[in-house]
C-alpha cells in the first residue's frame, strides 16, 4: 500500500493514464485511509450526528494527496475514484447494519473493522444504491455523473473533466438522474 | 445497454425542461401521445427537477457521532446542553457556564491535532484573543482541560452567538443584497481592525467562521490557525486539514507557506465580499469571469483591490478598505487598469490546485471572456495559435490577431504582453534585433499599464538573456518571481538563464520546478531533453522527448528531435522513420536535412544525395546544406565533379557569414573543411586555426580539424585532432562512421585512440 504523498500523486498520474493496477492501489488507499478517518470520528461514540459523506471524501484527500504538486486534475480523478469507494463503503455498511439488526443487534465486524461513517439510514441507502444501479444500467452515462456528484461530491467542472465531456452534458445528464432517482425512490426519501 | 423506453422517457425530460411551461405543455401532449404513464413519469420528474434547489440531492449524509454525551460536566463547570456542530478544529457545544452562569459555546479540539508544544501555542493565542472586546469579533473566555475516556480534551469556551454562519446563510438565500449586504461588510473591516490593532491576523476567514446574528456580523476563530501549525510545517495545509478545509480564501501568500499579514486577511475579505454580494464562491476562476456577476463599480474595485496578488498593493487596513467605498461619486477614481481577468487568474493560481496557465488551456477561455470584449477572445486566440509556434503561419496569424488587438485597444496590458511574446517567436534560428526591440517595448508598455503582471518580465528576461545581458535577464526573471512564483514561465526562463551561466543543479532544478507547474507543456519537456542529449544522456533524453511528443503527438519538431537523439544513439532506423515522420506532418529544410545525414551514416549515399538535392531546393541559401549534399555526392564515384562544385558553392555562400560574425567557430571550422576538400590548403588551414585559437577545447572544431588534416593529406594533425576531440567529448562512434575518415580509421594508430578512450571510460564510467 502507498504511504507517502508522492506516492498517491503518482498513482493518480498512472491511473489517468489508464493504468489499472495503480487504480487499484488508489482504492486500496482510498479506502484505508477513508476507515481510518471513520474510525476517529467515531473512536468515542455517544449520541447521533450526521456528517456529510463528501466532507469525509474531502478529508482523505487532505491527508492523502501532497496539495502543493497536485493538479486541479489529480484531484479530479481522486474524487472519481473516492466516490466510488465511498458509495461501497456506504452500502456495505448499510447492509451490515440491516444485517445486524435481523440478527438481534450482533455486528457482523468487530467494531474497530466497522466503518464509522455508516449511512444514516441503511434502508434509504441501499435504495438509493440499486436505484442507481438501475439507472447506470439503463445509461452509463447518466450513472456515472450522479456517482461523481453524489458521492464524491465532485463540482460539474470537475466530473465533466474526468468523464471528457463537456460541462453542458454533465448538468443536463444530472438534472435527469436526480430528478429520475428522486421519482424513482419517491419523494419522501429527499434524496 | 439501455432500453428504448428509457431513451424515450429521458429525450422528452431533456426537451421538456428547455421549453417554457406553456410550450412544454403542448409538447408533452405530442410527444407523449396516450402513454400515460410515461406522461406521468416525465410530469413528476420536472417536478422534481424544478423544486426548491436546496432540497435537492447533493450530498449523502452519513452518520457522524460527536464525542461528549450531552448533559456531561467540563472541568466541573460547564454542562454541555446541545451538539452544535462540527468546524475544522472540533466540535461545538452549546453550554451552560454553572459558576457565573449564562450560556457559552464550548469548542472541542479534535484528538491528536496539538502536541503539547501545539497546546501551548493554542494557549497563547487564546490569551491574546481574550485582549479584543469588539461588537463584531466573538469574543473569547477561557481554554479548559478534562479528560475523558482517559485522554485529554482541550476545549475553548466563547461567546454563545444565536444565528447562523455566513456560510449557511449564503447557502440558504444566494447573494446578500447591496444594502444588508453593505452594513455586514462595514462590520467586517471593522472587526478586522480590531484585530489588527491588537498584533492578532485572523489567518482563516472564510465564511464558516463569520457569524451573523440578526443585523450583528461577528468574525470568529481567529488566530487560531497558527495553534495548528507545527513549526516549519505546511501552515495552510495543517490548518485546513479539518473536514471542510479548503484553501479557497487565502491570499497567495499563505498558499505558498508565507506568514499571513494583516494584508492576508484583507485579501481574503475581499473574497468574501464578492461572494456576499454575488452568491458565488470566488474561488473558481469562472465565477468571476461571468459578466453576470458584475458588481458597481465601486465595489468591484474594492474587490479587486482587496485581492491583488501583490500584498503591498491591498488596502492597508478595514478602514482605508471602506474609505473606497466611500469615495464612490469620485470621478477619475475608476480602476481603469484592473480587469476582472486578472482576479480570476490571481484566483486560479491562488486556490493552489490548479496550475493553471491561463493562456495555455483551453479553459481559460473562460477567465478572459469575462469582460465581455472581443479583444480577449483574440488574444486567447492567438496564444492558442502559439503553443503551435514551430509552424511558422501559426506565428504569423497569432501575430497580426495582436497587432490588430493592440491598435484596437491600446490600454490593454495583457495585448502588449501577449504581443511581445508573438514577436519572440517570430523568425528563425538567429535573433533578430529589431524583431527583439520591438518585443521589448511591448513588454515595457504592457508594464506601465498593468505593474503586477509578471509575464512581460518573463518575456523582458528572455529578451535579455537572448542579448547575452544575463544581469537584466536576472533581475527581471526575479521581478516576475516576486510577483508571481507560480508562473511556469519564470522558472523556465530562469532555467535558461542558469544554463548560460553554468549552474548546472540550479538548472535542472528550476526546469524540474516549471514542469511540476505545468506537467502538459510540452516545450519544457522538449527543452530538457534537448539538455540531456548534449550532456550525452541519451536515453534519458529520449525518455524526455517521448512525454512531449505525447502532449504533443502532430509536432514534427518534435519528431525532428527525436530523431536527432536516435541518431546519437545510432539507431539510424529509428532515426529515419523519425524524421520522415515528421517530414510527413510537415516538410521542413532541416528535417529533410537531418534525414540525408541519416541516410549518409547509413551509407546510402544515392538516397542521401537525393535527399540533401531537395533540401537546397527548399533552403538554397544554407551553406550547411550545400556542404553536406557535397558530401553525399563525394561518396558516389560518377559525382565527384558535382561534389566539388557544391563545395564551392557552399563556400560561396559561407562568405558573407564569415564577414558578419567572423568569430563563429563552428562556422570557421565548417569552411576551414571545405576549403580542405577543394584543396584551398591556405585558406584551409589559416581558417582551421582561427577556430581553434577561438575555442581549443570544441569537440566541433576539433572534429573539424581531422577532416581538415586528412583532406590535406596530414596524418599526424588528423591522429592528434581525432584524439583531441574524443577527450573533449566529441562522439567517437561519429568520427568512426564518418565515411570521410575511412583513411584515419585504417591506420593502426587510430586503435590507439580507440583504446585509450575506452580505459578512460571504464576508469570513470558515471562520467558520460
Amino acid at each position: 500500500m502507498p504511504e507517502s504523498d508522492q506516492d498517491i500523486t503518482g498513482l493518480l498520474k498512472r491511473f489517468q493514464d489508464g493504468d489499472e493496477a495503480a487504480q487499484n492501489a488508489l482504492v486500496d488507499a482510498v479506502y484505508v485511509e477513508l476507515r481510518a478517518i471513520a474510525a476517529r470520528h467515531m473512536s468515542r461514540e455517544r449520541g447521533e450526528h450526521t456528517l456529510q459523506a463528501t466532507a469525509l471524501v474531502n478529508e482523505a484527500y487532505l491527508k492523502l494527496v501532497n496539495m502543493k504538486s497536485a493538479h486541479w486534475h489529480d484531484r479530479a480523478h481522486f474524487f472519481a475514484v473516492a466516490a466510488r469507494v465511498m458509495r461501497q463503503i456506504l452500502v456495505d455498511h448499510a447492509r451490515q447494519r440491516l444485517a445486524g439488526k435481523r440478527g438481534g443487534g450482533i455486528l457482523v465486524l468487530p467494531l474497530n473493522e466497522a466503518i464509522a461513517c455508516s449511512p444514516a439510514e441503511p434502508g434509504k441507502m441501499i435504495a438509493v444504491d440499486d436505484a442507481l444501479t438501475r439507472l447506470a444500467a439503463e445509461d452509463e452515462l447518466v450513472g456515472k455523473v450522479v456517482e461523481l456528484r453524489f458521492f464524491g461530491g465532485l463540482s460539474v467542472e470537475e466530473t465533466a473533466h474526468v468523464l471528457k465531456v463537456p460541462k453542458r452534458t454533465v448538468e443536463r445528464e444530472w438534472t435527469f438522474g436526480r430528478a429520475w432517482l428522486r421519482t424513482e425512490l419517491g419523494s419522501s426519501l429527499n434524496v | 445497454m439501455g432500453t428504448a423506453k428509457f431513451a424515450q422517457l429521458k429525450s422528452i425530460f431533456t426537451r421538456a425542461l428547455e421549453l417554457r411551461e406553456g410550450e412544454a405543455v403542448s409538447y408533452l401532449d405530442s410527444a407523449c401521445g396516450d402513454n400515460l404513464q410515461l406522461r406521468a413519469q416525465v410530469e413528476e420528474m420536472l417536478r422534481q427537477a424544478v423544486c426548491a434547489d436546496t432540497a435537492l440531492l447533493t450530498e449523502v449524509p452519513v452518520e457522524i457521532t460527536h464525542a461528549l454525551a450531552i448533559g456531561s460536566v467540563l472541568a466541573n463547570r460547564f454542562v454541555l446542553k446541545s451538539f452544535i456542530g462540527r468546524g475544522g478544529m472540533g466540535e461545538v457545544y452549546l453550554a451552560e457556564d454553572q459558576e457565573l452562569g449564562g450560556q457559552v459555546a464550548l469548542k472541542t479540539v479534535r484528538g491528536g491535532l496539538l502536541d503539547s508544544q501545539g497546546t501551548a501555542r493554542f494557549r497563547r493565542e487564546v490569551q491574546l484573543s481574550r485582549q479584543v472586546t469588539h461588537r463584531n469579533i466573538c469574543r473569547v473566555f477561557d481554554v479548559g482541560k478534562e479528560v475523558v475516556d482517559g485522554r485529554e480534551l482541550i476545549f475553548l469556551t466563547m461567546e454563545y452567538l444565536e444565528g447562523e454562519t455566513l456560510s449557511r446563510r449564503l447557502a440558504r438565500t444566494g447573494k446578500i443584497d447591496l444594502e444588508e449586504g453593505e452594513r455586514l461588510i462595514r462590520q467586517m473591516a471593522l472587526a478586522l481592525d480590531a484585530l489588527h490593532e491588537k498584533g492578532i491576523m485572523h489567518r482563516d476567514l472564510k465564511p464558516a467562521n463569520v457569524m451573523l446574528e440578526g443585523d450583528r456580523l461577528c468574525i470568529m476563530d481567529f488566530g487560531l490557525a497558527r495553534a495548528f501549525e507545527g513549526e516549519g510545517s505546511d501552515a495552510h495545509y495543517t490548518q485546513t486539514g479539518a473536514i471542510l478545509g479548503t484553501p479557497g480564501y487565502m491570499a497567495p501568500e499563505q498558499l505558498v507557506g508565507e506568514q499571513a499579514t494583516q494584508a492576508s486577511d484583507i485579501y481574503s475579505m475581499g473574497l468574501l465580499i464578492f461572494e456576499m454580494l454575488t452568491g458565488k464562491k470566488a474561488s473558481t476562476s469562472e465565477t468571476l469571469a461571468e459578466g453576470k456577476t458584475r458588481l458597481p463599480p465601486n465595489w468591484e474595485a474594492l474587490v479587486l483591490r482587496c485581492t491583488a496578488r501583490n500584498a503591498a498593493n491591498r488596502p492597508k487596513s478595514g478602514g482605508e478598505a471602506l474609505a473606497m467605498l466611500d469615495q464612490r461619486a469620485a470621478p477619475g477614481t475608476a480602476p481603469a487598469k484592473f480587469n476582472w481577468k486578472w482576479i480570476a487568474v490571481a484566483i486560479a493560481l491562488a486556490i493552489g490546485l490548479a496550475s493553471i496557465s491561463y493562456w495555455r488551456k483551453s479553459g481559460a477561455g473562460t477567465i478572459l471572456t469575462n469582460s465581455g470584449t472581443s479583444a480577449n477572445d483574440q488574444i486567447l486566440r492567438a496564444r492558442q495559435l502559439l503553443v503551435r509556434y514551430y509552424k511558422p503561419q501559426n506565428v504569423k496569424d497569432a501575430l497580426s490577431i495582436l497587432e490588430g488587438v493592440v491598435r484596437q485597444d491600446p490600454n490593454l496590458a495583457l495585448g502588449h504582453a501577449s504581443l511581445a511574446a508573438a514577436l519572440l517567436r517570430t523568425g528563425t534560428d538567429q535573433a533578430n534585433p529589431s524583431l527583439l526591440e520591438r518585443a521589448r517595448q511591448e513588454c515595457n508598455k504592457a508594464i506601465e499599464l498593468d505593474p503586477e503582471m509578471a509575464e512581460p518580465h518573463v518575456t523582458l528576461g528572455s529578451i535579455y538573456l537572448d542579448s547575452g545581458r544575463r544581469d537584466l535577464a536576472r533581475s527581471e526573471f526575479r521581478k516576475a518571481l516576486e510577483m508571481d512564483s507560480r508562473l511556469p514561465e519564470v522558472h523556465f526562463g530562469l532555467a535558461q538563464l542558469y544554463r548560460a551561466e553554468g549552474r548546472m543543479p540550479e538548472k535542472e532544478a528550476a526546469i524540474q520546478k516549471a514542469i511540476d507547474l505545468a506537467p502538459d507543456n510540452w516545450a519544457y519537456r522538449n527543452w530538457r531533453s534537448s539538455e540531456y542529449r548534449d550532456q550525452g544522456k541519451l536515453e534519458e533524453a529520449r525518455a524526455e522527448i517521448e512525454i512531449a511528443l505525447k502532449l504533443m503527438p502532430d509536432s514534427p519538431l518534435i519528431y525532428n528531435n527525436l530523431g536527432v537523439i536516435y541518431l546519437r544513439m545510432r539507431r539510424f532506423e529509428d532515426a529515419q522513420n523519425a524524421f520522415q515522420k515528421s517530414n510527413e506532418i510537415e516538410p521542413r529544410a532541416r528535417t529533410l536535412g537531418n534525414l540525408g545525414a541519416t541516410y549518409y551514416l547509413q551509407a546510402k549515399y544515392d538516397e542521401a544525395a537525393a535527399t540533401l538535392q531537395k533540401v537546397v531546393e527548399m533552403d538554397p541559401k544554407s551553406y550547411l546544406m550545400r556542404a553536406n549534399l557535397a558530401a553525399a555526392l563525394d561518396r558516389i564515384p560518377e559525382k565527384k565533379t558535382d561534389a566539388l562544385d557544391n563545395y564551392r558553392k557552399s563556400i560561396e555562400l559561407a562568405a558573407p557569414l564569415l564577414a558578419a560574425t567572423p568569430n563563429d567557430h563552428r562556422l570557421l571550422a565548417n569552411v576551414a573543411s571545405y576549403h580542405a576538400v577543394v584543396g584551398n590548403r591556405d585558406q584551409a588551414l589559416s581558417l582551421i586555426r582561427k577556430a581553434i585559437a577561438l575555442r581549443p577545447d570544441s569537440p566541433d572544431v576539433a572534429n573539424r580539424a581531422v577532416a581538415v588534416y586528412e583532406f590535406l593529406k596530414d596524418r599526424e594533425g588528423a591522429l592528434k585532432w581525432a584524439a583531441n576531440a574524443v577527450k573533449n567529448g566529441y562522439p567517437l562512434e561519429t568520427l568512426k562512421s564518418d565515411p570521410e575518415l575511412a583513411g584515419l580509421r585504417a591506420d593502426p594508430r587510430f586503435n590507439k585512440i580507440e583504446s585509450s578512450e575506452k580505459e578512460r571510460k571504464d576508469a570513470n564510467p558515471s562520467n558520460r
